[in-house]
């Protein structure tokens, strides 16, 4: 499976979802998916998970031992479901990034985040995970839910999760993976390629996009390719744990 | 040169696919409650443990990446220790004050390299498991210590259950070769 840092303009091709695209097209591609669900993206995710996406973003904070006065980036952070959490966490001595190169869902998010009266201790930044308009060693803590997979060059994104990083700062990634039990997998793949799609079509009439959002999590690295890649991207204490018998797994990372 | 193990042709159920998926999320999950156990486990990277689980005719291998146990069904390689045992035997080895690696007596039989089996056993019983920090990030501080509490007993029980359990089959068979 290549993540590799292939060039724009190079005439390297990436995956988008099943199809072969070329490097440079692929950011805009993903950007069009997110732009297409980001009004219906909450309603949506609680549909494909039955509402289990919510205890996976818990449990990813509940561990992520982010705590007062630290100040935390969450990646790729839409609709600011994880920022919100963290926000309770890190209190009114420490502040949270949340980012998303999407401007339609960083709006959601933002919008979100005012409803829930929290604001004082945000930020929002429009950015490139790829190219983080951030200091070195600027944060505690680094997240990403859901997002990995949807960027070009992950393991630029990787380095520049790291170098963010304050030493001794964790990243963790939260993010669907592969399951391996061959019974729940039988299961997993026909409800993500029978189902989810169907849903799509039914909930925001947009087939094509849930259909991408299915063929991007079998194309992304599995758990141990994965925590390789971290390993590479300069990653000390790499670890990683599945939740819901592999459907997705969390992990993490040390800036030694 | 690694060969390919394969085993268990016989079986035509998933039961041992079942088994090794939950001991596999069950260890992990139980290592996990404790922040050092990944770097314990990294130290076991690039070993294989064979474990035979006698009367159900069951093998499982266990690798070690990354601080994660992986337990399948077949490996790549030569393991560097086979354990084997009754399931009941094998589980009253959870209870550190109990286990007796590679005694002349224990019901548990050891063969190859027995520091993996000792590290295996290092690991376990040095686990402090923080059941209450993620129950109480998840569920709140009150109900997050209660479940937790609940968890700790649970497991107490369960450790009590096995040491009993495994008395109760060792009278018996004292009995019956007397």
């Amino acid at each position: 499976m290549e993540q590799t840092d292939k060039k724009p303009g190079s005439g390297d091709t990436t995956h988008f979802g099943y199809q072969d695209v070329a490097v440079e097209d692929k950011t805009g591609m993903v950007r069009g998916v997110f732009e297409s669900v980001a009004g219906k993206y909450d309603l949506m995710n609680d549909l494909m998970s039955f509402g289990v996406h919510r205890l996976w973003k818990r449990h990813f904070i509940a561990i992520s031992n982010i705590h007062p006065g630290q100040r935390v980036l969450d990646l790729a952070g839409g609709t600011g479901d994880i920022a919100a959490l963290m926000c309770k966490r890190v209190g009114s001595s420490g502040s949270v990034v949340l980012s998303d190169i999407n401007e339609a869902m960083l709006a959601v998010g933002r919008q979100r985040m005012e409803d829930q009266g929290l604001a004082g201790n945000i930020e929002y930044s429009l950015a490139n995970a790829e190219k983080l308009p951030f200091a070195d060693a600027e944060f505690d803590a680094v997240t990403i839910a859901f997002g990995l997979r949807n960027v070009t060059d992950q393991p630029a994104a990787l380095r520049e999760m790291h170098r963010v990083l304050k030493p001794g700062g964790r990243a963790m990634i939260l993010e669907f993976s592969k399951v391996e039990f061959e019974g729940l997998k039988k299961i997993y793949d026909g409800y993500s390629f029978g189902i989810l799609p169907r849903l799509g079509k039914l909930v925001a009439d947009d087939e094509a996009s849930y259909r991408y959002l299915a063929e991007s999590i079998r194309k992304h690295p599995g758990q141990d390719e994965l925590a390789d890649m971290m390993v590479d991207a300069g990653f000390t204490k790499v670890t990683y744990r599945n939740l819901t018998g592999g459907v997705v797994a969390i992990h993490s990372g040390h800036h030694a | 040169m690694p060969y390919t193990v394969v085993i268990m042709p016989e079986y035509v159920t998933p039961l041992p696919g079942m088994l090794a998926f939950a001991l596999e999320t069950a260890v992990n999950h139980v290592l996990q409650m404790d922040m050092e156990s990944p770097v314990r486990v990294k130290k076991l990277e690039g070993r294989l443990l064979q474990l035979d689980l006698k009367g159900l005719g069951i093998t499982l291998f266990f690798t070690f990446k990354h601080g994660v146990v992986r337990v399948r069904l077949q490996a790549e390689g030569t393991p560097d220790t086979v354990i084997s045992g009754t399931p009941v035997a094998l589980f009253s080895m959870a209870e550190p004050e109990e286990a007796d690696w590679g005694l002349p007596e224990s019901k548990v039989q050891i063969n190859g390299d027995a520091s993996l089996a000792r590290d295996l056993e290092r690991i376990f019983s040095k686990l402090e498991p923080d059941w209450e920090g993620p129950l109480a990030g998840m569920l709140g501080d009150v109900a997050g210590h209660q479940v937790a509490q609940g968890l700790r007993q649970g497991v107490e029980t369960a450790r009590e259950t096995a040491r009993s359990a495994s008395k109760v089959l060792s009278d018996i068979l004292k009995d019956r070769r007397s």
